[in-house]
């Protein structure tokens, strides 16, 4: 029992490496709210590039903990907590788990780590909007915006999976030589 | 391709999200046809300026106000009052109790429309509604 509890309380590798990657999304995630917004909406999401990588090298539920942690932390820090900022951002990243669990059950490998932001940047940004929509505004000229969204976020997913794809291939041995100390 | 403990990933396996395939070029075609498309086939804006503003706030009935006259507008929200000004047939929020005031930062419009999400107000920018059956002199 004693032991049972014990072993619970001391942080495990996997816990570790999740705190280190949230901490990577959170500090993106900080650095972007600060950038001014050039149009209101819409911001690069360049900590989509860590929860790609998070799938792709740790898997889904690595991924879900970095992803969740990301929004929490990320909105206590700037005092978003459970406005709709944060509720927005909550759904983005439910839309984001869901596809990318949806890409894990299909088994089929089709998207590289590329395809995969492109996917996650128009998950999140179709998640919110829904959401703002059923929730906030159920106004139809707000659907007049969406696909204007989802081009930003096109493009958006395109810079930060080509970011993706360098990090990756620049880090390939290091990565390597990592996974196997952690296994 | 992990089961069990994080890290059973085979050495190698995550190589393969590296390299570009088919698939992704799939995908890029498939999204700018999407929005090709979109953009193709909307309709051209009407060169007309607005006449109304069709104002949403919090559930409540749209209220249609005109253009044609300048004034001063409090709106109550879901969180409390939204203060709009119409001017020479342009709107915009002057004051709200919204947190972060993008509706006061994105200043006047003229076109579209304008949204306080927190606040959960719309203004919708409408050229003429109002369609005569019959004219009497």
């Amino acid at each position: 029992m004693t032991s049972g509890t014990e072993k619970a309380l001391i942080p495990q590798r996997q816990d570790v490496l999740i705190a280190w990657l949230t901490a990577l999304a959170i500090t993106i995630h900080i650095a972007e709210a600060a950038l001014p917004p050039v149009v209101p909406g819409i911001k690069p999401g360049l900590a989509n590039i860590v929860t790609v990588v998070s799938f792709i090298l740790f898997g889904w539920r690595v991924a879900a903990w970095v992803i969740l942690l990301r929004v929490l932390v990320g909105s206590l820090l700037l005092g978003t907590f459970l406005s709709p900022t944060f509720i927005l951002s909550f759904c983005g990243g439910i839309s984001v788990l869901a596809v990318l669990g949806l890409v894990k059950l299909s088994r089929l490998r089709l998207f590289s780590a590329f395809g995969l932001s492109i996917l996650m940047a128009i998950a999140h940004i179709s998640g919110q909007f829904w959401v703002a929509y059923w929730l906030f505004i159920p106004h139809s000229t707000l659907l007049n915006l969406y696909p204007v969204l989802v081009t930003a976020a096109f493009f958006m997913g395109t810079l930060s999976g080509l970011i993706t794809l360098r990090l990756l291939k620049i880090g390939q041995d290091k990565i390597n030589s990592r996974l196997k100390s952690l296994t | 391709m992990s089961h069990g403990k994080h890290t059973s990933t085979a050495s190698g396996t995550w190589e393969g999200y590296t390299r570009l395939n088919l698939w992704d070029s799939m995908l890029v075609v498939l999204c700018l046809a999407a929005i090709g498309g979109w953009y193709w086939t909307r309709p051209p804006e009407s060169g007309k300026k607005p006449t109304h503003v069709l104002i949403t706030a919090a559930n409540k009935p749209t209220r249609e106000i005109s253009l044609l006259y300048d004034r001063t507008i409090n709106i109550r929200g879901h969180l409390g009052l939204s203060t709009i000004r119409i001017e020479n047939g342009k709107v915009r929020f002057i004051k709200s109790v919204c947190r972060n005031k993008v509706c006061i930062h994105s200043g006047w419009h003229q076109h579209g429309g304008v949204a306080c999400m927190p606040n959960r107000v719309t203004l919708e920018l409408k050229g003429h509604t109002v369609e005569y059956d019959a004219y009497a002199y």
